[in-house]
């Protein structure tokens, strides 16, 4: 099937960028990545036709689970599938004659590197900021010593599902990390192993969320809806919580 | 936002309970326009109050824009939005749009300071009632109030519910039922507003 990408391509992080069109052949049994790599194999054959090079673009374990494919797909991020990463979306969503635009996530907190390179080491910096435990090594626990209740247990498990891609940011109208940091706050507050830090993380990490430029929370609900992992809204609820419940403690 | 925002819906519910008076007749709206007079220290307390309230939200919600805008420097060529609403999308716009009509409202009722008609007295008191039904007998007037009304309506469809979340309760198995009250309180307040003045201008409650 012929698919025709506009593609951005930019140089640098301060170079000036645009979309470039190219037509490309692929099968419905491709991935979308795997349509690039192709695509990238045809501009490194073709120097001399195509000056610009391959096109720069993020990806690591390509089965859904990394976190590391990015790229907004005709203004999604990941594409069109529910619940799909970028490398988990194939050329069978598509049909023969398709023109695909494909730019790179857009934000203030995640620069552009190069094409569709973005750097996404703000999310790295809130994790550390309180994105972890202190605990004692030595053996692993036995199974079962530290009794979690079901449903907490259950909501915890969906919080931690997020790989951190910067999905949510990405298709945020206002380029928000609150899904983020609200799964990753609520995900540590609803275990007992997370309880000691509880009222430092969620003030360090939204401060740092703060300082790198992302925008506010106000309810669009974009984030959710293309969240691979399906976090749900309620974690930005549960980040506000948790901010109310550290107020009132370290007001104490 | 949602502190300032949950306090002003709070006025305005009263607002318009106040307004759906003047199906009760003459006496009933001016003996309650008089009682809201008479209240003086109180009622001058509230109006700060409000004040209050509507500068913070007004300031706060300028800062977020602000942030908000500054946060995606570069705009997408291609955006498809899947889950917001359009009345979501504009909440500033539909913001201003109230902030510049509650400007009117107050230089409209509470300075009468626009060429309308004239208040007079009645029974001792001031009639409200008969200035109210003979200015919303002016279409032009009407419209006006009908378009703010418009506006009111589309920022509390999503305001309300936002600041549900923004407070942590809408979550879980109040997720569903709070994400009705918001569109509901939204028409509730818009329909509610707008059908005093629409029944002076169709004459169904005449001087």
């Amino acid at each position: 099937m012929k698919i025709k990408l506009n593609v951005w391509r930019q140089a640098g992080p301060n170079a000036t960028g645009g979309l470039k069109s190219y037509d490309i052949e692929v099968t419905e049994h491709m991935s979308f990545l795997e349509m690039f790599d192709v695509l990238n194999e045809q501009l490194l054959r073709n120097p001399d036709k195509h000056p610009e090079g391959p096109v720069a673009f993020d990806h690591d374990c390509r089965e859904g689970i990394c976190g590391m494919c990015s790229m907004v797909i005709d203004g999604v991020p990941h594409g069109p599938n529910k619940a799909t990463t970028t490398c988990q979306l194939h050329m069978r969503s598509y049909k023969d004659g398709d023109e695909i635009t494909v730019e790179p996530f857009r934000a203030k907190a995640f620069p552009v590197l190069r094409d569709l390179v973005v750097d996404r080491s703000s999310f790295d910096r809130i994790q550390h900021a309180g994105g972890y435990i202190s605990v004692r090594t030595g053996a692993a626990p036995d199974a079962n010593a530290l009794p979690i209740g079901k449903a907490d247990a259950d909501e915890a498990f969906d919080y931690a599902a997020c790989i951190g891609c910067g999905a949510c940011v990405a298709a945020c109208p206002n380029a928000s990390a609150m899904l983020f940091v609200g799964a990753k706050v609520s995900h540590l507050a609803k275990v007992p192993q997370g309880q000691v830090e509880r009222v430092g993380r969620v003030t360090r990490m939204v401060d740092v969320m703060d300082a790198e430029g992302f925008g506010g929370c106000t309810n669009h609900g974009e984030c959710e809806a293309a969240c691979p992992k399906e976090i749900s809204l309620d974690a930005i609820a549960m980040l506000n919580t948790e901010l109310a419940r550290a107020a009132v403690a370290s007001a104490k | 936002m949602a502190l300032t925002g949950l306090g002003l819906v709070g006025f305005l519910v009263g607002h318009m309970a106040g307004h759906l008076q003047i199906f009760a007749g003459k006496e009933a709206y001016n003996a309650y326009a008089a009682f809201l007079q008479s209240l003086g220290g109180a009622l001058w307390l509230a109006r700060a109050g409000l004040l209050g309230l509507l500068v913070a939200h007004v300031m706060s919600a300028i800062k977020l824009n602000a942030r908000n805008q500054e946060a995606r420097p570069q705009a997408y060529a291609v955006k498809t939005n899947k889950a917001t609403t359009p009345y979501a999308l504009s909440m500033i716009y539909s913001g201003y749009t109230i902030l510049a009509f509650v400007v009117f409202h107050i230089a409209h009722f509470t300075l009468g300071a626009l060429p309308t008609t004239e208040m007079t007295e009645s029974g001792g008191v001031r009639d409200v009632y008969t200035a109210y039904v003979l200015d919303f007998q002016n279409p032009l007037l009407f419209a006006l109030y009908a378009a703010a009304m418009v506006g009111i309506s589309m920022h509390l469809a999503h305001a309300v519910s936002s600041t549900f979340r923004t407070l942590g309760v809408m979550r879980g198995k109040y997720r569903e039922p709070l994400s009705k009250v918001g569109p509901l309180v939204g028409i509730a307040t818009g329909v509610g507003f707008i059908i005093p003045p629409l029944a002076c201008l169709l004459r169904i409650v005449s001087v």
